[in-house]
This record gives structure tokens, sequence and C-alpha cells, in this order.
């Protein structure tokens, strides 16, 4: 058991490190009860890098991001944003600083227009006056094609309208790093692609863009970079399709050996 | 009598006008802190306290004693909701009642050791508005007290709406009434919120505790029963709803000062009644729109009931039966 966990670790030792990441991770443990749900995972995220998170359910992707954007304080290890320690920082303060996150289930503030959602953001996690900011989640909402619905409440947008204020939410905080959680499920093969298209758009603005996503296809279209993780560890990290092609990630990913 | 009954109507809904103030501040806790303060009253008779002692000790004259009183009170509620109230947050449903029932406590033996058990007024302090009223057409009087607080209820609960609706902090508390987390995903401090608007509800409670002194007396122990009438006006009113808030402090009066016709005693047994029918009233809806609407779950029921005053007899194809085995 100990030595199979320490070559877990020795694994899980970041692929390269050269300068300061846009993020980085390195020997995350988070444990609910004996169940460790991130098992010393270090991961790094370069400026403007597109890097991919696949994995069964329960492999700890989305504690993984908790932990990142600082809603789920880790037990052990330490987060750097450019170089800078915010292991302990709030997770409002980490999106002023330039983390911002989308939610797999969207969570749209209730009782507030999709233009004040993206608001809040504008201004809160952007930092912006009050003028400013009203121009700004205008630009947002144009960006991600929420204008028309702008003042109708959030809580009667469907599906793909939540998707797209997860989006702008996050958008408006200006971010330098976004983590979209499982941003494509449940759209329809059109909806995906428009979707695709925005996240191009972020990428080409050099965000770092780390996304979490069960729909390969759409994945391996934006992405530089793929990690799998099951059990909370990283299983393996790389091109994607050589991790793709890797056993390992065959077997817990895919349920099946390779031919 | 017709003249009794709406001076007993203008009068209610005035009062209405002092219990939409304390429930304001009790709706905003609940509404959006998800936080049950049951001091909640004790601080409205501690923000009474304090004015009444600068005005009679300290001299200072009663408008500026308010002006003293609230931000200092203001200053209470953020210091306990980050001191108190957030860990006891934490602590699942039970911490907080425990927590608050006990500063409740503390805060009436504090006030009782610095203050004594003397009943206290502001009403000799603000002169002639205590007494002074207006003679409406019909000989209905109306008292230049009430309206004022009335006034001011209707102007504070305008104010804070605006606020909740259109500032920066206000859109911050919104949001994290919504989603703590989510909200502070986009940059906004969820316990800052919360800190705000605790210190929001205590200044709302200390300044309806100054209109109760002015209105009549308070004592110490005065606290749980305008915690009482808050809770039942924000019920009345709908939790969350700053403007039910306001009507269901009016209601609330309107019944008490009816109920006050009828009987001497009948006053506040009319406020309670009239709470206890709303709420069932609120819980039966709430219960028929989850069964399908009146019609089918009265009709599920009546089924029910007589099933079990006829011995429950088992359904048809519930009956042991040799053809079944097939």
């Amino acid at each position: 058991m100990t030595m199979h966990k320490q070559v877990a670790r020795a694994a899980a030792k970041p692929a390269h490190s050269t300068g300061p990441a846009a993020i980085e991770a390195t020997g995350l443990v988070k444990r609910y009860g004996s169940m460790r749900a991130l098992d010393a995972v270090s991961m790094r995220a370069d400026r403007g890098e597109a890097v991919g998170i696949v994995g069964p359910n329960g492999a700890g992707k989305t504690t993984l991001f908790g932990a990142l954007a600082g809603t789920f304080p880790v037990n052990q290890g330490s987060i750097t944003y450019h170089g800078k320690v915010i292991t302990y920082e709030s997770a409002a303060t980490r999106c002023a600083m330039g983390i911002a996150r989308t939610y797999q289930v969207p969570r749209p503030f209730i009782g507030m227009t999709v233009f004040e959602n993206v608001l809040v953001a504008a201004r809160a996690g952007g930092g912006r006056d009050k003028a400013e900011a009203a121009d700004f989640a205008a630009h947002v909402l144009d960006e991600t094609g929420l204008m028309k619905l702008a003042n109708t409440p959030a809580a009667a947008a469907g599906l793909l309208d939540r998707k797209r204020i997860e989006v702008a939410r996050a958008m408006a905080t200006s971010p330098q790093v976004i983590l979209l959680d499982e941003i494509g499920g449940g759209l329809t093969e059109a909806e995906l692609v428009e979707l695709i298209v925005l996240i191009d758009t972020l990428k080409a603005g050099g965000m770092t863009i780390i996304w979490i996503e069960h729909i390969l296809h759409a994945l391996l279209k934006v992405i530089d970079r793929l990690i799998c993780m099951s059990e909370g560890r990283i299983l393996a990290e790389g091109d994607p399709h050589d991790v793709m092609e890797n056993p390992a990630v065959r077997r817990a990913y895919l349920g099946s050996d390779p031919e | 009598m017709f003249d009794g009954v709406l001076q007993a109507l203008l009068q209610g809904g005035l009062l209405g006008g002092y219990y939409a103030i304390i429930a304001a501040g009790l709706s905003l806790m609940v509404g959006v802190v998800r936080f049950i303060n049951l001091a909640h009253g004790d601080m409205a008779v501690l923000g009474a306290m304090v004015t009444i002692t600068l005005t009679e000790v300290g001299g200072v004259p009663v408008l500026w004693s308010i002006m003293i009183m609230l931000p200092a009170m203001a200053l209470m509620g953020w210091v306990m909701h980050a001191t108190l109230f957030q860990r006891a947050m934490r602590g699942g449903f039970l911490l907080p009642i425990l927590v608050t029932i006990g500063l409740g406590a503390a805060l009436q033996n504090g006030m009782f050791g610095l203050w004594g058990s003397n009943t206290r007024s502001l009403g000799a302090s603000i002169g002639e508005l205590s007494w002074a009223s207006w003679i409406l057409p019909g000989g209905i009087i109306l008292g230049k007290l009430p309206v004022l607080i009335f006034v001011t209820a209707v102007v504070v609960i305008g104010a804070l709406h605006l606020m909740l609706k259109k500032t920066k902090l206000g859109r911050a508390i919104r949001a994290t009434a919504s989603d703590p987390e989510a909200a502070e995903m986009c940059g906004v401090s969820s316990r800052q919120a919360h800190r705000a608007a605790a210190a929001i509800a205590v200044t709302l409670a200390a300044l309806a505790g100054v209109f109760l002194a002015m209105r009549g007396q308070v004592t110490p122990y005065s606290g749980p029963a305008q915690l009482i009438f808050a809770f039942e006006a924000v019920v009345i009113g709908g939790i969350g709803s700053l403007g039910g808030t306001l009507i269901g402090g009016m209601v609330l009066g309107v019944s008490q000062s009816l109920g006050g016709l009828i009987s001497p005693q009948g006053s506040l047994l009319a406020g309670h009644l009239v709470f206890v029918s709303v709420l069932i009233w609120r819980l039966s809806r709430d219960w028929a729109r989850d069964h399908g609407g009146w019609r089918a779950s009265l009709a599920i029921s009546a089924i029910k009931l007589r099933r079990r005053l006829t011995g429950g007899a088992p359904a048809p194809d519930r009956a042991p039966s040799s053809k079944g085995a097939a």
C-alpha cells in the first residue's frame, strides 16, 4: 500500500517546469473522512495553455477545481498563481486575482436578471467602477450571445443559456485562468459547436483554460494537453492523443482494454 | 360603531409601520443570511436603552442620540456576525438557535444589571410629539407620532429595497442569498455580504426599539415579545419580501386593533390568531399544490379517511388470490 502511494506520488510530479505557470498545484491532498478525493495531485497550466481533464466519475476532477478556485480548503499541498502562493486565499480573493470557474450544473443567481448576474461579476470580481462595469457586462453579453435575454430573469433561462450565463459571469471577472466544469454536458451537437466557438475565442484572447469534459471530441478540438485522473490521482498527462492511447487510461476511463 | 372601526383600522395600519421596521431586519437575516437571530427583539430594546441613556443622562438631544446610537448598533451587528453568528452558522441548525437564545438572555440580564428593571420611556423627551394629533373630519384622531413612525417605515423599507436592487452591495447581498459559493466565484465575499446584512438588520431593530420607547415603555425584558411580533409580520407578509413585510406588519397591527375593539384582552390574541391562520393557509396551499391541486388532494384524503374509519379494507388488487399465481 505504502509502496503503491509512493509510486503514484512520483508519477504525479509535473511533466515540465519552465518559468512560473499561470496556475500550479503541488501535492494536493483532500480527505473526506478516510476517503482521499485528491491524493497528492500535482498539475500546472502555462499562460495561454488549454488543458483538458478527463476521468471517470469520482476521480476527483471537480474536487480539484474546488481546490484551485478556493471553495474547498485542501488538507495538504500548495497552489501558486503566476508564482504567488494562493493556497490560503478565499475564493473571492482568487477570483479578484484572475481565477474564474463555471459549474457543471449552472448556478445562476435566482431573483436577478441575466444582466445583473453578469454585472455582479463585473463589479465585484472584475473590480470595475459602476459605469465601466455596466459597459463591460453588456460587452460580455454580446460576446456570449445573451444580449437578447439581458433583462429576463436568469431563473427562466434554458440549459444552453444557463451555461452561457456561467461562462459570461466567469468572463465578466476578467480572468486570466478559467476553469470550465463539464460545460458541454447536456447540450445538443449544434449547441456544442457554438460553445466550442466561444471557448476558442477565449483561448485566442490568451486566456489559460482548464476544462473538465466527458465529451472528448469537443475537448480535443480546443486543448493543447490532456490530464487523466482516476481515484484522486493523475493517471497520465501529455499530448491528448497519447494520453487517450495510454492503456491505463483506457482501462480506467473507457472501461476497456486496448485491442 | 363605524367610527370606532375606522379609527381602529387607521391606528392598526399605522402601528403596522413599527412592526414593519422591526420585521424588516429579521426578514433580511432570514431571507438573505439564512440565519435566525432570536436576540433580534433584545437588540431593539438595547437600542432604546442606549438612546434613553444618552438623552436622559448625557443630555444629548433625542435626534442626536439616535444618530449616535444607530451607527454604534450597526457596528455591533457587524462584529456580532463576524465573531458569533458566522461560527454558529457552521455548526448545523441547532447551534444558531442556542447561541442567539443565549445572546438574548445575556443582553436582557446585562441591561437589567446596567439599568435595573424599571420601565423606561422616551415619551417625556420628545415633548408634544408623544401625544399631539390631528383631528380628521368625523372625529377620527390621527396621532402625529404613529404617522411619523409609519412614514419612516415606508421610507426605510423603500430605501432598503432600492439599496438591494440598485447598489453594488445590494447585488452582492442578493447574489450571496441565492448561492454563496457561486457568489464567491464572482468575486463577492459572502462573509462581507452577510456581515453587512447583519449590520443593517441590527440597525433596523434598534430604530424600531427607539420608536417602541417613544410610543410607550420598555424594560430589559421587552425584547422577546417584540421578536414574536416581528416573526408574525414576516410570516404574514411572506419571507424574503420587503414589501410583504410592510403589508404583514400592517395586517398584524390592524388585527390587533380590531381585536382590541372586541375585548381589551382581544388585541394580542387577534394578532396571534391571524398569524396562525395565515400560516395554516400557506402550509395547506403548498400541500395542495404538491398533491395535484385542492380538488384531487381533498378527494384522495376523503378516500383515505373513509378507509381508516371503515377498518382499512385492503385494496382489491392486493387481496390474496389463487388466480394471481399463474
